[in-house]
């Protein structure tokens, strides 16, 4: 059994990643608009499908249509901004109301997918190839590299963004205090808006990327919303580099419970490492960029 | 410069303005000084945009403000200093003041906003030993000159200070206060809100006496701290509040 264990540990990895990458998505969002953002996972599921219906048995070039389905994604991201959210901000709404509005959106998706699209589960073929690579003693899909690659990319950029760019930093701003961003200049609107798209735009990519290596049908969105946050969650809600370690750490322990304990008690290992983290350090083991939002008078 | 005609700001059901009238002219350095709750925090609020008003005018060089968001009355050159400095704790000095500029990102040269930041850390050297710092690990001094420095780096036409002075040691506040003087000096039109009338009345060259969201006097800083209306604000607080 323990040979198995640097093939569990990229395994791991791989699926760590994608949580990883969403909750990134989560922690933006949580930091624009100190909400929970359910459609997460809808995000990854769209990636996957969207690229499909484009890709169409090879009538687009794979890429292209990756691309596309990544646009797209992003732009039902924004018009859920627009339409959804947006309202309820300027409202200045209860936390609980997005959740509700949220929610909706959430079964809103899969439904229609499945409605216009397909009820069945499908993939398309990996970026380069099927045959394993050896690395290492451990074998090793192509397509696994490209989630490491991928993820890794996005991660840097989005160092990159929050850190060099003065957008980004009016983003880290507007989280920390919405009145004082104001002041500055900044358009604190746009900036949720931003967020959203960035969220859509990074669970697509991971849908891209990690569909290849299972299967995507309408309703594989909640799981992913659900692991996403409790990456989250471990992580620090609301700290980029936390929520990648979160996804990281989450996906591994995942891999070795299902393999030393048993396939059913995956999910019960991760929502157990959930349950157990909000009860004994519910703020995450990296510092969130906002503890507590400033009140507004 | 600024014609503030009858504001009215409200709360839900309480008025914290009930119709106040003020100018400040270009280059005037003014006073609003008054109990708590006499609703100068309110006045700078309604004035920088992050309270709507809910009767009454609010002019810059003749522009109805009404209509103007939040975030854009920076580039009709308002700027705030916001009580209790809210300076953003999580990043940077320099951050902090880069974010000042923001809404010149796509108007003004790299190299003016540079000669800017230059000229705050000139005015504030103890910000230049900290630009790396985060904000929030700042003493109460520092994150006063930083929210001073950040309301500067917008390039502002008319800075509102709300209370500059509050909590800090005497000296550090004298040393702000003196610096405010001297961008005074140099053109800088200021409206700032105390509650410490002496220091608001040396500072300042004219003065408005606030009490329960009305004016109840102004005229000549000097003036005014002979008046024994003020005396009596400070020494009887609020009074019986009229109804």
């Amino acid at each position: 059994m323990l040979s198995l264990l640097p093939l569990l540990l990229v395994n791991g990895i791989v699926f760590g990643a994608i949580y990883g990458l969403n909750a990134v998505g989560f922690s933006i969002m949580y930091n624009a608009t100190s909400i929970i953002n359910f459609t997460q996972g809808e995000f990854v599921m769209l990636g996957g499908m969207l690229t499909l219906v484009i890709y169409g048995d090879g009538r687009v070039p794979l890429p292209v249509a990756a691309l596309a389905a990544i646009a797209a994604t992003t732009l039902i991201g924004l018009t859920i901004e627009r339409v959804a959210i947006r309202p309820l901000w300027r409202r200045r709404a209860k936390d609980w109301t997005y959740i509700f509005m949220l929610f909706a959106v959430a079964t809103v998706i899969p439904n229609a997918v499945m409605l216009l699209i397909s009820r069945d589960a499908q993939t398309f073929p990996a970026f380069s190839g099927d045959r394993p690579l050896a690395l290492g003693g451990v074998s090793i899909a192509p397509q696994a590299l490209w989630v490491l690659g991928v993820t890794a990319v996005a991660a840097a950029a989005l160092h990159g963004f929050f850190n060099h760019t003065l957008t980004g930093k009016a983003m880290k701003a507007s989280a920390i205090n919405r009145r004082a961003a104001g002041w500055m200049g900044i358009p604190v609107e746009r900036m949720v808006a931003l967020s959203f798209a960035l969220a859509a735009l990074l669970g697509a990519l991971g849908g891209v990327v990690f569909t290849p290596l299972i299967t995507t049908q309408f309703n594989t969105g909640l799981a992913f919303t659900l692991k996403g946050f409790a990456a989250a969650v471990i992580g620090g809600l609301g700290n980029i580099g936390g929520a990648i370690v979160g996804g990281l750490v989450l996906g591994i322990l995942e891999a070795l419970s299902t393999a030393f304990v048993s396939s059913m008690y995956g999910d019960a290992v991760t929502y157990g490492i959930l349950l157990v983290i909000l009860l004994v350090r519910p703020s995450g083991f990296f510092r969130p960029l906002v503890e507590l939002q400033q009140e507004e008078i | 410069m600024l014609a503030v005609d009858a504001l009215v700001v409200s709360y839900g059901a309480i008025q914290a303005l009930r119709g106040v009238s003020l100018t400040v002219g270009r280059g005037e350095y003014v006073g609003v000084i008054g109990p708590n709750g006499a609703g100068k925090t309110t006045l700078l609020l309604a004035l920088s945009g992050a309270l709507s008003i809910a009767g009454g005018r609010v002019a810059l060089d003749g522009e109805d403000l009404a209509r103007v968001p939040q975030h854009q009355r920076v580039g009709r050159g308002i700027a705030i200093v916001p009580e209790g400095r809210e300076v953003f704790g999580p990043l940077s000095v320099l951050e902090n003041l880069e974010l000042g500029a923001y809404h010149r990102r796509r108007t003004a040269p790299r190299a003016e906003v540079r000669a800017d930041l230059e000229m705050v850390l000139e005015l504030f050297p103890v910000l230049r030993q900290r630009v790396r710092q985060l904000a929030a690990t700042l003493s109460g001094g520092e994150q006063q000159m930083l929210a001073v420095g950040r309301a500067l780096m917008s390039r502002p036409r008319l800075l509102l200070l709300d209370e500059p002075s509050l909590g800090l040691a005497p000296v550090v506040a004298r040393e702000i206060l003196g610096t405010l003087q001297r961008l005074h000096a140099q053109g800088l039109t200021c409206l700032l809100v105390e509650q410490d009338a002496t220091l608001a009345l040396e500072a300042t060259t004219r003065s408005y006496v606030f009490r329960t969201g009305l004016v109840v006097a102004e005229g000549s800083s000097a003036e005014l701290r002979r008046n024994p209306l003020v005396e009596e604000i400070y020494l009887g607080g609020n009074g019986p509040v009229p109804c």
